[in-house]
């Protein structure tokens, strides 16, 4: 039997008027907790992106709408809660990926990681920086089969100096590639 | 309403024999396994790696409630961690002496500390602009007795290793919020 708990999932981008039918009964079928049956009720649920949130969400997700969103480009976020076995986690697609990337979240929809794989990072940053010591350097690692490595050495040479800040933010953005915030939701003709 | 799920506990540390039957009355209120403990001698079946060791499914939130008090009280060490329960989430929680409050983390059902990537994120700016304000070491002792949570334990490392690293300054803050090595459990021994 299915577990239903509780999921949010925010929609952006533009949806052509002639696909709407098609996805209200996405909406109809993942999303029980009120009618959603024409565009004006759709609508009634946008703030900039659409927004549905429900405690009854099979499995704490969306999956007809979800599977919407992407062969129809699009971009959703979309965050479930912890329920007995089950994680939380977040979930981002957006037009251009192949999957949607997943990451451990705490129940607050906020993306998580493990301590120690935060450390292993440092240390790891820490040994490519005994080998990039300057810019001069940096070219050596362009090529790297590691593409964290290789990621860093084209930050390096981009921005012209090592700032081990940014260096860790690439990281961070390669386990959780959330861009930026979704565009608004329209539907046009 | 109960929200059961599995707990585990580590405890370790000196027992007076005088405070055995409160503490046994502790572990038995938390702990269902079976037959209860009535002898204080009986906790020898219990060690494991020196320390006392209890699991259960059947805890509330997954917490030794009692026990976990108990050893407050007493003095003695522990470590537990918690599985998610349907209104709870995985945690990893621990108290030694001299501590005013346990730490208590989030985690994943594994027993691993987690972090929010966006406190990380927080983090690393602050270092970012802590390091913009001193600019060198030189500046750090300004710093020193900065009362900002971070600032004068930053200032006092920079001054210790006479550089500015600013992966160390990020480790700092990852200790702070959970320790690297966890919490050194010393053996459990009753002692008359």
């Amino acid at each position: 039997m299915a577990d239903y708990f509780y999921g949010k999932i925010s929609v952006g981008g533009t949806l052509k008027r002639a696909d709407l039918p098609d996805f209200l009964d996405c909406v109809k079928h993942d999303y029980s907790d009120e009618e959603v049956n024409n565009e004006k009720e759709l609508l009634a649920h946008t703030s900039g992106t659409l927004e549905l949130s429900s405690t009854n969400a099979r499995h704490g997700q969306y999956a007809n709408i979800e599977e919407f969103c992407r062969a129809h480009d699009l971009p959703y976020h979309r965050s479930s809660e912890h329920y007995g076995e089950y994680t939380s986690e977040r979930v981002t697609w957006s037009p251009g990926m192949l999957e949607p990337a997943v990451t451990p979240a705490n129940d607050d929809g906020d993306a998580t990681l493990e301590c120690s794989l935060l450390r292993s990072w440092l240390v790891e940053l820490k040994t490519f920086l005994k080998k990039v010591k300057t810019v001069e350097d940096a070219p050596l690692k362009i090529n790297s089969k590691n593409k964290t490595h290789a990621a860093w050495a084209r930050q390096i040479l981009a921005t012209n100096k090592i700032d081990i800040v940014t260096l860790m933010t690439v990281k961070i953005d390669e386990y959780d590639p959330i861009s930026g915030p979704l565009p608004d939701f329209c539907i046009i003709d | 309403m109960s929200d059961l799920g599995y707990g585990k506990i580590r405890i370790g540390g000196q027992l007076s024999r005088n405070f055995a039957i409160p503490f046994l009355t502790a572990i038995n209120a938390d702990y269902d396994e079976g037959e209860q403990i009535t002898k204080i001698d009986d906790l020898i079946n219990y060690i494991s790696d020196d320390c006392l060791e209890f699991s259960s499914r059947q805890l509330n939130a997954g917490i030794f409630m009692c026990l976990e008090s108990a050893c407050q009280k007493y003095r003695l060490s522990y470590k537990r961690e918690s599985e998610s329960t349907d209104s709870n989430e995985a945690e990893v929680s621990y108290w030694i002496p001299g501590m005013l409050e346990p730490t208590t983390r989030c985690a994943n059902n594994a027993g691993e500390v987690l972090i929010a990537l966006s406190d990380i994120r927080t983090n690393m700016k602050n270092v970012r602009a802590f390091i913009k304000e001193i600019k060198n070491v030189k500046g750090a002792p300004l710093k020193i007795n900065s009362t900002d949570e971070y600032h004068s334990v930053w200032a006092k490392d920079i001054l210790d290793h006479n550089k500015i690293d600013p992966l160390r300054l990020l480790s700092i803050c990852l200790d702070e919020y959970f320790p690297a090595e966890d919490p050194e459990l010393p053996a459990f021994v009753l002692i008359p």
